[in-house]
């Protein structure tokens, strides 16, 4: 009786591992980006935000979640780079990020977005002091993928807690 | 004078008249056989003469019905040959246009597929977006998946895999008709290109053939004017030549007469020494100058042509008035 319940003990840690390890790669710009795919709401096809005034220029506009007023980021602009232009590819990625209690909801715009893979911890290096184009506290880590690196991203700390606070304003905040 | 010894012993006269006879005697059938001679080769190189001459008209006659048939009936073949040459040679230039046209036609049904060329661009396009959005389909899913966690969520990022997996697939697909369409499309604008090109080529090459036609036949009805003209020149001439021989040939039958004369001095030279014997044997002078007024009488009546007898009664202007020519 206890095995089998250790057993489905082991089973469910081993499947939270497994979801835990898959990311979702996406383009920007020339690179190739990660998120962790627990962080992901959903994609949706990029249609142009609703400008809002009085928002820094990496906040393009938002957008309408069924029902729910969402900030769309422009990752890019955030980064300190031009903004690559809307194409075909473009999508809005809808994220959920994490603020000491608070947890806000966000859309980020990519140039395109390529496949939920999975990188296990163990190919995962830490992100390097410098010669990265993106500000390391941004990194979660450098993912080996058939290769080559992909940037995962830390989404929490993409935004500081003050830009949090503003864009909080903007719609319904969960507290924890 | 009757006895034969006689005059040999005391007449000297007689002897000398007897050497004398005798010297004639044997002369005259000389100049007769030279006076034949001489006849004889006449004939024979006027009747060689007439000879070749008959044959140069009956050549002449060949030549004139030759150069007839050029100029005449000839002729009007020839010209009828180059109206038939130039019908035949525009429907060259006729087919060729043919062939332009429905070559025209088939450029009208590539252009045509062009149109749908482009539709199909549409549709690989449109195969592209729908594998974009089944893509992103699948992601969603495989987050939806991701959140559910346990059996239920690892079944359905099966499915969500196989899905991108299909959303892949589909357009790879998509980008290659995009690309073999593309192909096609090329291909049909070459052709098009090129067709242009070729039309123009063909266009020179037709009015090209029209003026060259039209050169040659020029230059042929020119040709047979000329050659037509010459032929009628040449057919001109020649009866003129003929006409020429053939009088040539009317006045070589004076051989005919002076043959007959000819032959009668020849005859009588010859006859001469008989004719004088017999009138030495009459005996007196007065019967001796009857048979010979007799003989001359003779020698008058055997002649056959009237210039014989003028010339016989010393008329020296004797001129020969030709009598009627008779052809050989």
């Amino acid at each position: 009786m206890s095995s089998a319940a250790n057993m489905a003990l082991t089973t469910t840690a081993a499947e939270r591992r497994h979801d835990q390890n898959q990311y979702l790669t996406f383009v920007l710009g020339r690179e190739t980006f990660a998120l962790g795919i627990l962080g992901i709401k959903e994609i949706l096809e990029y249609e142009a935000p609703t400008d809002v005034p009085m928002m820094p220029p990496f906040v393009r506009g938002v957008v309408n979640l069924r029902g729910q007023v969402v900030p769309v980021i422009d990752l890019c602009a955030r980064f300190g780079r031009a903004s690559a232009g809307v194409s075909k590819k473009t999508c809005i990625v809808i994220v959920e990020t994490q603020h000491a209690t608070e947890s806000q909801v966000l859309g980020i715009v990519v140039d395109a977005v390529n496949e939920v893979l999975e990188i296990p911890h163990t190919e995962i290096e830490p992100p390097p002091s410098f010669g990265t184009s993106v500000r390391t506290d941004f990194i979660h880590g450098m993912g080996k993928v058939r290769e080559k690196f992909v940037v995962i991203l830390n989404v929490d700390s993409v935004l500081s807690f003050d830009e949090m606070e503003k864009l909080a304003g903007l719609g319904p905040t969960a507290t924890h | 004078m009757s006895n034969a010894a006689a005059p040999l012993e005391n007449d000297s006269p007689p002897n000398e008249n007897s050497a004398t006879a005798e010297f004639c005697f044997e002369t005259l059938p000389i100049f007769a056989r030279q006076i034949e001679n001489v006849r004889d080769q006449t004939e024979q190189a006027i009747l060689a003469l007439s000879t070749r001459f008959r044959g140069i008209v009956t050549s002449l006659d060949g030549a004139v019905a030759a150069s007839q048939n050029v100029s005449g009936d000839g002729g009007r073949e020839l010209t009828s040959a180059m109206d038939e040459g130039r019908q035949q040679l525009l429907k060259v230039v006729d087919a060729l246009t043919a062939i332009r046209e429905s070559r025209a036609a088939l450029i009208g049904e590539i252009r045509s597929l062009g149109v749908y060329t482009h539709e199909l661009q549409d549709m690989a396009k449109r195969v592209e977006m729908i594998a974009f959005n089944t893509n992103m389909l699948a992601l969603n899913a495989a987050i939806e998946a991701a959140h559910a966690g346990g059996d239920v969520g690892r079944g359905f990022s099966v499915v969500a895999q196989e899905v991108r997996h299909l959303a892949t697939a589909s357009r790879e697909t998509g980008k290659v008709i995009g690309q073999k369409i593309a192909v096609i499309n090329d291909s049909l604008t070459h052709i098009l290109g090129a067709n242009e090109k070729v039309t123009e080529r063909e266009n020179i090459a037709v009015k090209d053939s029209e003026l060259r036609i039209n050169t040659v036949l020029e230059q042929f009805g020119g040709m047979t004017e000329r050659l037509l003209g010459s032929a009628e020149q040449f057919r001109r001439e020649s009866e003129v030549i003929k006409e020429e021989v053939m009088e040539s040939m009317v006045q070589l039958q004076f051989q005919d007469r002076t043959g007959q004369i000819l032959a009668h001095v020849a005859k009588s030279i010859e006859e001469l020494p008989v004719v004088a014997d017999s009138l030495v044997a009459t005996g007196s002078a007065a019967d001796a100058r009857r048979a010979a007024q007799d003989y001359l009488a003779e020698m008058a009546n055997s002649y056959t042509t009237d210039e014989q007898r003028r010339i016989h009664e010393g008329d020296t202007a004797g001129a020969a008035k030709p009598q009627a020519a008779e052809f050989f």
